[in-house]
Formats: structure tokens, sequence, C-alpha cells
């Protein structure tokens, strides 16, 4: 009776088992630990409590990753038996949608649970440096753990209900915003209309959405890290969010169960989206591709990968309306005030800088990706051009996508030009903050060409390996200066000089290495 | 008329790490010719088609596509030549008409030339009506023919096929076949792999054998079928069962007769610089035998393949 039930699960252990990466995942993520280990001690005279900079630290690296990672690896449990169109074959076995489902994720499930637990030991070490107790490392692993188990299988349930893993990882990304940010924008909006009294505070909608309000902020992970990496928390491991955690887990796997039925029965040959790009015979044509142009590939990146006309309208008045939200936000509680003008344009620029940045990276992750995902490669390597003409057209048909958020993050530049104008003239760590600013951009230059790096050579994850390989990277580069020059942070060009440095690193390998790379994966 | 071999391949060696999957191959390809190129599983002839697009660089060896180097002039080669891979492999969210006016335009040819072309490869493919139709939309066979109509659109004089009708059913197989016989007509050279040996047969006029990396066969089918170069195999098959034409049969000098069981079909095998056909149908009709058919004996491809080639799977 059981057996079937966990043959599928069965076998993926044993393949974990026996696959050398997860070990290697392992034990690097136990170096890493190590290596911080070995910087808090050495930063340890700069620092109190180092135990618990130590702890936090890891504690945040780990809540980082399991939501960024997580939600593509759990995401893509029951789509990539949909897109190499196997589920059928699945469902043809004497393995039932319970087995199928325990199969898929549950060993994904035991993987992430397994990296965590690699790392217990390592954390408890941050007791013996001082700050942080032995009730706070397992409180912390506890929340950890069930939010894994929450994430996989919210991600269980959009692979079910998704035909592809983008769009799985799309919807669980959605839902888990969803759980993160909508209640807290929610309140805040309710907070506003009781303020300017449009709604009453003791009125029904008030009364029944403050404790709802209160539970999914109990629920929430992050709030509760907070609150165990408090000095002096004695609260029991397995608290709310545990709980509710692994109970809205379930919650989704039971719905993911009941759905997979009726979201797999017709198994059809997964195809690349088009989005809204109407043919020419719709009456929607001027939003169609239209002919192609000279530049051919421009054309086919512009189009099939950004969204093309439709895409930039989109996004035009997407960002708009964030924008207006924005100066709303922010221009309520300052009216009157003659820097909230400053205050809107300042977040415009942040806001649209990461917008910019998040679109070009997933171009990034995507530029060859999609192109060896449906084997249209080999198609492109035939053609009489070299493959950095490919990439380069390529890669401009995403910048001219970007073009919306180049465009707000102008109208906020503006809007900010004469204060940014005024700190220059009359402050002196203008140098310090102009240096940073470029570092940033060096950074995001260097995060894109990692980016590329990596999906080509890695199959799934490029994005989120890249973020993390970044976010390392940065954490040691900043203790480094610390070390080094004794915790006043290090001088910004210094860390331009390293900027620069890893982008011709990161570029002169990509030119090495990456035509060869791209030809051989189109010739596979 | 340029003499030059389109594909000239000197002793070609390539290697996957320790795996060798060619070794010392050396044929030419004869201009305007249909050349099959068959060869059991990983015998290496989807490695030797690779290499011929310049999607791969040989280890060892000179290959010449219209005597450019593969390697050293890949663009010109690219230019010259159309692949379609063993895989199907197209933009499946495009229009058939999109994906190839972006083929087209990605091959430099401008507006007017695509819409030409474009007119031109959907009628030679049959595909002019469907051309406002998602690939993703197309059975196998209709996208095998997107696949053939992208190779052509920018009128490559060599197209390299690998296995193209691999999962066609038999009509798509016979129509594929036929278009490949019309290209070859409007003076294209076709290099083409394959499984279906009967198909080949009846198509090319020159054949590769390869296994397991090394060179078996080349030259022309006639001269891979026939028996001892000048022997000769036709299947003849009457509408019934005549006893006095089998005897006629039977009588006539150099040829020897084998019936199949149970049908009224006879192998017959003659030296054919001495006993002219002519002589065989006029026994057969003067005898009273009904003719349904008389075909050269194409099985013999096969038995030529299973001759050259050795069993099992190469390790």
């Amino acid at each position: 009776m059981i057996r079937p039930i966990f043959a599928l699960f069965t076998r993926a252990v044993r393949e974990d088992s026996r696959a050398k990466a997860p070990y290697i995942a392992r034990g690097v993520l136990a170096a890493v630990i190590l290596m911080f280990l070995f910087f808090t001690e050495q930063t340890s005279k700069f620092m109190g409590a180092p135990g618990m900079m130590f702890f936090m630290s890891v504690v945040h690296i780990n809540f980082f990753f399991v939501t960024l990672a997580g939600i593509g690896y759990f995401s893509s449990a029951i789509t990539e038996e949909k897109e190499e169109t196997t589920l059928g074959l699945l469902r043809m076995t004497s393995l039932n949608p319970l087995s199928i489902l325990l199969g898929k994720s549950t060993s994904r499930l035991f993987g992430a649970v397994l990296l965590l637990l690699a790392q217990f030991p390592f954390t408890l070490l941050a007791v013996t440096l001082g700050g942080v107790s032995i009730g706070q490392v397992v409180a912390v692993y506890c929340t950890l753990a069930a939010y894994v188990f929450f994430l996989c299988n919210l991600a269980l349930f959009g692979s079910v209900v998704c035909k592809r893993t983008g769009a799985a990882a799309s919807l669980t990304g959605l839902l888990l915003f969803a759980f993160y940010v909508v209640p807290s924008w929610v309140e805040a909006l309710l907070q506003l209309a009781i303020r300017l009294k449009y709604v009453s505070a003791k009125s029904g909608i008030a009364r029944v959405l403050e404790p709802v309000f209160g539970w999914m902020r109990a629920a929430s992970p992050y709030t509760r890290l907070e609150q165990i990496l408090r000095t002096g928390f004695s609260d029991t491991p397995v608290g709310f969010q545990v709980l509710a955690d692994v109970a809205m887990g379930t919650g989704f796997f039971l719905l993911a169960w009941v759905c997979f039925d009726r979201f797999t029965r017709n198994e059809t040959e997964s195809a690349p989206r088009r989005g809204f790009l109407f043919r020419k015979t719709s009456p929607l044509r001027l939003f169609g591709p239209g002919r192609a142009w000279t530049r051919a590939l421009f054309w086919k990146e512009f189009h099939f990968s950004t969204g093309g006309k439709t895409g930039m309208l989109v996004r035009f008045v997407g960002f708009g309306l964030l924008a207006v939200y924005w100066a709303w936000m922010l221009g309520i509680p300052r009216r009157g005030n003659s820097r909230h003008w400053d205050a809107i344009g300042y977040s415009m620029m942040a806001w649209m800088y990461f917008f910019f940045a998040l679109e070009l990276s997933l171009a990034a992750s995507r530029l060859f990706r999609q192109e060896i995902k449906w084997k249209t490669l080999s198609s492109l390597g035939m053609l009489p051009v070299t493959v950095g003409h490919i990439a380069w057209q390529k890669v401009a048909a995403s910048l001219v996508a970007c073009l919306p958020a180049a465009f707000y993050f102008l109208i906020g530049f503006a809007l900010t030009a004469k204060d940014i104008a005024h700190s220059f003239a009359h402050d002196h760590d203008s140098g310090y903050v102009l240096g940073v600013l470029i570092l940033v951009v060096l950074e995001t230059v260097f995060f894109l060409f990692l980016v590329l790096f990596l999906s080509l050579i890695i199959k799934r994850g490029a994005l989120p390996l890249a973020v993390a390989i970044a976010y390392l990277g940065n954490m040691f580069a900043g203790l480094s200066s610390v070390m080094t020059i004794g915790g006043n942070g290090g001088p910004a060009g210094i860390m331009i000089v390293m900027g620069i440095g890893l982008i011709c690193c990161t570029g002169v390998l990509l030119r090495l290495i990456g035509p060869g790379l791209t030809r051989a994966i189109a010739a596979d | 008329m340029n003499d030059e071999p389109v594909i000239d391949i000197r002793n070609l060696t390539h290697t996957y790490k320790t795996h060798n999957a060619l070794n010392r191959v050396t044929f030419t390809v004869e201009r305007q010719s249909i050349h099959g190129f068959v060869g059991p599983n990983g015998a290496g002839k989807t490695t030797t088609l690779k290499i011929l697009a310049t999607l791969l660089k040989p280890v060892r060896g000179e290959v010449r596509v219209f005597g450019h180097d593969v390697v050293a002039d890949y663009k010109t080669v690219r230019e010259k030549i159309g692949f379609m891979p063993d895989h199907f492999s197209s933009y499946r969210q495009m229009t058939v008409f999109e994906y190839l006016d972006f083929f087209g335009a990605a091959y430099g040819l401008s507006q007017a030339e695509r819409d030409k072309t474009i007119a031109d490869v959907l009628a030679l493919t049959d595909m002019a009506g469907r051309k406002d139709d998602f690939i993703s939309g197309l059975s196998r066979g209709m996208q095998q023919r997107v696949s053939l109509a992208r190779v052509l659109v920018h009128d490559p004089d060599l197209l390299l096929l690998d296995e193209p009708a691999s999962g066609l059913d038999p009509r798509a197989r016979i129509e594929l076949m036929e278009i490949l016989m019309e290209l070859r007509r409007l003076g294209k050279t076709i290099f083409i792999s394959s499984h279906i040996l009967s198909e080949l047969a009846t198509l090319c006029d020159h054949v590769t054998i390869l296994d397991r990396g090394e060179v078996k066969y080349t030259g022309s089918m006639r001269g891979l079928i026939a028996h001892d170069g000048d022997t000769a195999a036709y299947v003849l098959t009457l509408t019934e069962p005549h006893l006095p034409t089998e005897a006629a049969l039977r009588m006539i000098e150099g040829m020897s007769v084998r019936r199949e069981d149970g049908a009224p079909r006879y192998v017959l095998t003659f030296d054919k610089t001495k006993l002219p056909l002519n002589t065989i149908l006029r026994a057969v009709l003067d005898s009273g035998g009904q003719v349904a058919s008389l075909q050269e004996d194409v099985k013999q491809l096969n038995e030529a393949f299973m001759d050259l080639t050795e069993p099992g799977v190469r390790a």
C-alpha cells in the first residue's frame, strides 16, 4: 500500500544520495559558514556580540536564498515533467497523483531541509562566540524548516496549475508577494482611510481585518526571524509561525492534489509563450511583430522575448501607475513639505533602477537559455554571423525593452536634480556617495555578465546562483575591507577598482569561452 | 560546369573525450546529386553533418564545402548551405510566415527578396495556405515542411538533411521525397542522412555507408546494389500465378529465377550487359502472363547495408 506512494520519492532520494552535486552544495555551504566564522572571529575586536552578528548574517542569507532559489527549484517539480511530456507516462503507471506529488516535491523538500541541517552544527558555534543562545538557533531553524515546507508546497501548487516552469515560478512569486507585502499595503490603506475618516476604526471591516493582519504578520517567517534575533528571546522554538506555515503548506499540498487531475489531464506539447503579439490577420495587428527588420535577431528578441510594442506599453503604464502610487504614498504624509518631491524622485530612481536591473538580469538569464531549451540554437548557430553578433543584437533588444524604466528613472532624476546638485556642492561625503553609485552600476554590469555566463553552463537556476555569488561576494568584500581598514568601510576608490577588475575578468572569461561554449551547445 | 566536388572530406577524425566518433573518414559529394548517408546508430553520421554545418570543429582532417574550409571560412560555408537537424527546432510561437521572414532577414535578404523567396518555398512545400498559422498548431509533417522551407529560404546550393523523414507518416514521407526530387531538378545538391533505406535507394544516386566512425562504402547507389558490378536484380509481379510464364522465365539463359513464397512474385538476377530487360518482358508477354509490376530490387540496399555494417551497438 505504502510502497507505490513512496516509489518516486525513494528513487529520487536514492538518486540524490548517489549524485555529487548535493554533497558539493552542502560542502560549499559549510565552507561559506566557516568563512563567515573566520571573518567574524577576525573582526570581533571591532564589534560587540560577534556570535549574534555571525548568526544574523547566516540567518539572513538563509532566508534570502530559501525564498529566491526555492521559488525556482520547487516550481519545476511537476512542470518539468509537463515540459518533457513525460507526465503522461508517469500517469500511465500504477503511480497515483498522490505518489507523483510526493515523489516529485517531497524529494526536493528533503534536499532543501538537508541543506539546512548541514549548516546547523556550524551555526551552533555562534553560541560560543557570544551574543546568541541555543534556543535562538533552534528556533531559527524551526522557522526556516517550516518556511521551506510552506514554500515547497506553494510552489508545488503553482507547478500543478501552470504548464511551464516560468509560469509556475511567477505564480509562486506572486502568491509569496501577496503573502508578504499585500497585507501591509492593505493595512496601510485601511489606516489611511481611518485617519481620513472614510472608515471608522470601530466599523465591521476594520474589526475583521485587524486580527487577520495580526495573524498574517505572525505567520510571516520574516517577522518571526526578527523576533528570534532580538536579544532576550525566550519563546518556544515552535511558535505560531511554524504551525501556521506547516498548516498553509499542507493546505497547498492538498489543493495541488485536488487540482492535479484537472490540470494534468490533457498533455500538450509545450511551446514558448507568444504573449500579446497579434497576427497580421488580427484587427489588433498594430501590436503584432509585423515584418522582420534588417536586424532580424533584434526584431525577434524585441518582440518574442521582451513582449514587443505591447510589452513596452504595459511597462509604460505599469511603471507610470507605480510612480503615481509612490507619489501619492510619499506625497500625502509630506504634503506642504518642500522636500516631498525629492522623496518621490529618489524613490522613483531607486525602484526604476531595481526594475531596470531586474529586467536586464532576466534577459541575461534567458539570452541563450531559451534557445537551448527550445532547441533553436542550432538554427541560429547556422547563421553567417558570429556568436558575439547574435549576443549583442539580443542584448540591444533587451536594452530597448528597458526604456520605460529608464524614462521614469530620468523623471525621478529630474525631480531630484536640484537636491543632488546641492549635495555635491555642499556635502563633504558626496565623493564617497558618487563612488558607491559607480560601484552599484559596475556591480550590475558584473552581475549581468555572471548571469549570462551561468545560463550557458547550468540548466536552471542561473539567476538565483548569480544572486548568491554576488551577495556572498559583496559580503566578503565588505568584511575584508572591515578587517583591513578597521571598520570604517573601504574607500570607494578601492571598491570601484575591484568592481572594474571583476567585470574585466568575467568579460574576458565570457569572450574566451562564451562563443565556443555556445557553439558546442548549438551542436549538441 | 565546375567539376569540383560540393563536399570534400579527407581523413576526417573527431573524438568526444575518449570516444572516437570518426576515424579518417574520406568521401566526396558530387554537384547536383542526392547523396545518401547511412549507418547504424552511433556510426558518426550526425557528427559528420554537424561538422559540415560548421557547428562542430573537427579534431583532424580537412573538410571543404564548395572549396571552402568549414573552419577557416565558416561564414561563406553557412551562406551556401542549409542544415536541417534531426530534431525539430523552430520558434513555435511564430507563424509560418514570421518564421521564414525572420530567417530571410537574418540571412540578409531585402524585404522584396524575402517576399519572392518565401512565396516560392511555401509553394514548393505546399504550405502557402498555412502561412499565417502558428507553427505550434501544425502537425509533425507540416512542421517538417516548415523546417525544410526555412532551410531553403536563403536559396542555398547544398542541403544537409539529418533524418528529415523521421517521425513522419507514410504520406508525409512520400511527399517529402517528392519535394527533394524537385529540389534536385532545381539544381540543389542534397546530402541526406536517413534510416529508411528503401526510400534512399529510390531517391539517391550516390551513397556513403558509415559504421563505427569508418566509411564502409562510398560511391554510386547502382554500384552498391548491383551484384559484381554488372549483375542486376528485378522483382517481377504478375497479376495472378501463371505456370507457363514461370516456365518461360526459367528457360531464359543467364538468368536465375526465385519465386517468393505464396505470391506470383519472382526475383530475377541476371547480367544486365548480356541480357536486356526487353527480352525478359517479351518472354513474359509471349507466354500470356499479365504483368502487375517490374521493378529493381531495392531490398538489396538493406542487404548491402547488413553486409557492410557490423551487428550490435557500438561500445
